[in-house]
């Protein structure tokens, strides 16, 4: 297993082995990791003599040093790992039990429990290694790491990827954000989603710097942690980088800030670029990893209005698939993207031979040397009295108004007289209170008619899936009722 | 011991002008305000900064923008005391 090599070269390279992994009350150096998980060997055949090597373990990471150097131990044991999202609130409710695949055997939750030295002990203490009761029996693989998609239309998928590719495409973005053994990175996003795993935690570890991982993040736990660990790169999303700017009064310097998950608004990258720094964004997917991102030292303007380019390995292939509509689709390749997709039983639903183009069923613009612009989904497009409309236009025309923070627009299956209906979520300027009918009559002013929302509603903020994403299927449901 | 009067007004402002939904009722001056206890997410918690400075005639500096402040609102109500007696 390449972690393996990574690891112990880690341990014994002198830039490297003082260097680890934070959190808020422990740390664990490169160079502790060769004993550690040695000794974690013998625990383990004592604790769990029944336990086959190698076997697929469904496992909630979450952001601390125990739970990432329960992942990297899985690794490096050529464990197969299913990366189950933090259950939240349902988690403490007596008999609860996550959604795990039938393909996989095992269960494991960590605790965090104890005392601050990190120790083959306390891991295991944390431990809590479970048959999953609804294994199907399927056949294991090794070495791999299972990711349910969002599955914004019907059915969540598998996605799998191999523990290997992924640290090949690690290494390569650790190239392309220019991280070095020296740098200090934050990740305050979650680590069982692959943004802030694949992204942030492994690209960090290919170069052996100080990792600092924050559990439940909030602005004040971000700051604070901010202040003990200093760091000088960060993963966020934009909702946290507006947040940021709300909530940190002083400035600050980043060498390299990558915000993903979703479109940012230029006006708050420009912002956060002029306070703190380095921010460049990210584009990707489950299957694909990381698909494109701008060089941290390219300059703001291109930075701000690009997409970025394509991250080492990844080709690109923009295909015009309707001329008159103007729908040009990003597709992409990689020798190092998924394997293919699972269903929950464990049967293959699609190979990915790694040849063949990944439509992401994103609209994209070319804008020259390699510089792309996604203009967001291709079913952002719908049609209004026969116009073309991208909903996140109407987004941005909507978020022009005063009193409006953030607009998002879910086109519903409602059909009206101007086409598909359309509902505009509004979250609203702090300390404003208006109507959702007064919205809508202002942006009359700003949209042309075909283009303005059937109905609006306001929300206090908008729902997110487990990784952080907005949660449009919720807003759908919303809508509809 | 805490400002009785400042722990009161935190949890008016809580059940009152924030934008979530919780009760004057369910709120215990020793509960935690995160995820353990109250709940408070960073919009609601930028809000309540927002509001203690304006009540109160205060300024958080950046150093105090940290948890500490924030455990439980005992703990709240004393850093608020201390502020406006500097």
């Amino acid at each position: 297993m390449k972690i393996n090599t990574l690891l112990s070269a880690l341990s014994t390279d002198t830039s490297t082995q003082t260097h680890g992994i934070y959190d808020a009350s422990r740390h664990c150096s490169y160079a502790q990791i060769p004993a550690l998980f040695a000794q974690l060997d013998q625990g383990i055949a004592a604790q769990y003599p029944d336990l086959p090597t190698p076997t697929c373990i469904a496992f909630e990471a979450q952001n601390t040093v125990l739970s990432a150097l329960t992942l990297l131990y899985l690794f490096s044991k050529g464990h197969s790992v299913v990366l189950l999202p933090a259950a939240g609130a349902a988690q403490k409710e007596p008999g609860f039990k996550p959604s795990i695949p039938a393909f996989c055997p095992y269960w494991l939750t960590m605790g965090n429990e104890g005392e601050t030295e990190v120790s083959a002990e306390l891991l295991l203490q944390n431990f809590s290694l479970r048959p999953h009761e609804d294994y199907n029996g399927h056949q294991v693989s090794s070495g791999k790491v299972y990711v349910r998609t969002s599955g914004s239309m019907g059915a969540a998928k598998v996605v799998v990827h191999s523990q290997d590719n992924l640290l090949i495409n690690a290494e390569s973005y650790a190239t392309r954000y220019r991280l070095e053994s020296s740098d200090r990175l934050c990740i305050p996003v979650p680590i069982f989603h692959l943004y802030g795993f694949g992204a942030g935690f492994l690209s960090g570890l290919s170069v052996g710097l100080d990792i600092d991982l924050i559990h439940q993040t909030n602005i004040l736990k971000y700051l604070d942690r901010e202040r003990k660990f200093k760091p000088n790169a960060a993963f966020f999303t934009p909702s946290f980088c507006e947040m940021l700017l709300k909530g940190k009064r002083s400035e600050g310097q980043y060498k390299l800030v990558v915000t993903s998950g979703e479109p940012i608004k230029e006006s708050v990258f420009r912002e956060f670029d002029a306070r703190f720094g380095g921010i460049i964004s990210q584009y990707g997917s489950t299957e694909m990893g990381a698909i494109a991102a701008a060089d941290p030292l390219a300059d703001l303007e291109l930075r701000a209005t690009s997409t970025g380019k394509a991250m080492p390995h990844i080709s690109f292939d923009l295909k015009t698939e309707d001329e008159q509509a103007d729908l040009t689709i990003l597709y992409c390749r990689s020798p190092y993207s998924f394997e293919g997709y699972l269903d929950d039983s464990g049967k293959v639903i699609a190979s990915n031979d790694k040849v063949a183009w990944y439509r992401t069923g994103d609209l994209v613009k070319d804008l020259g040397k390699g510089y792309i612009s996604i203009l967001g989904r291709a079913d952002n497009r719908i049609n209004r009295r026969g116009f073309l409309v991208l909903l996140s236009d109407i987004e941005q025309k909507l978020e022009t108004l005063v009193d409006v923070d953030k607009a998002i627009v879910i086109s519903t299956d409602k059909q009206t007289a101007q086409g598909q209906a359309l509902v505009a979520f509004c979250r609203l300027n702090r300390g404003v209170k208006i109507e959702p009918a007064t919205i809508r009559s202002q942006s009359f002013d700003t949209l042309p008619k075909y283009a303005v929302p059937d109905a609006v509603q306001i929300v206090r903020d908008f729902p997110r899936l487990a990784n952080g994403k907005l949660d449009r299927q919720s807003l759908r449901k919303l809508a509809d009722g | 011991m805490a400002d009785a009067a400042i722990v009161e007004q935190l949890i008016s402002m809580i059940a009152n002008d924030l934008d979530i939904n919780v009760k004057a009722t369910d709120l215990d001056p020793e509960m935690s305000l995160f995820e353990e206890g109250i709940g408070l997410d960073s919009i609601a918690i930028m809000e309540l900064i927002v509001l203690i400075e304006k009540a109160f005639d205060i300024k958080f500096s950046d150093s105090e923008l940290t948890f500490e402040p924030f455990e439980n609102l005992n703990v709240l109500a004393d850093f608020i005391a201390e502020k406006k007696a500097d």
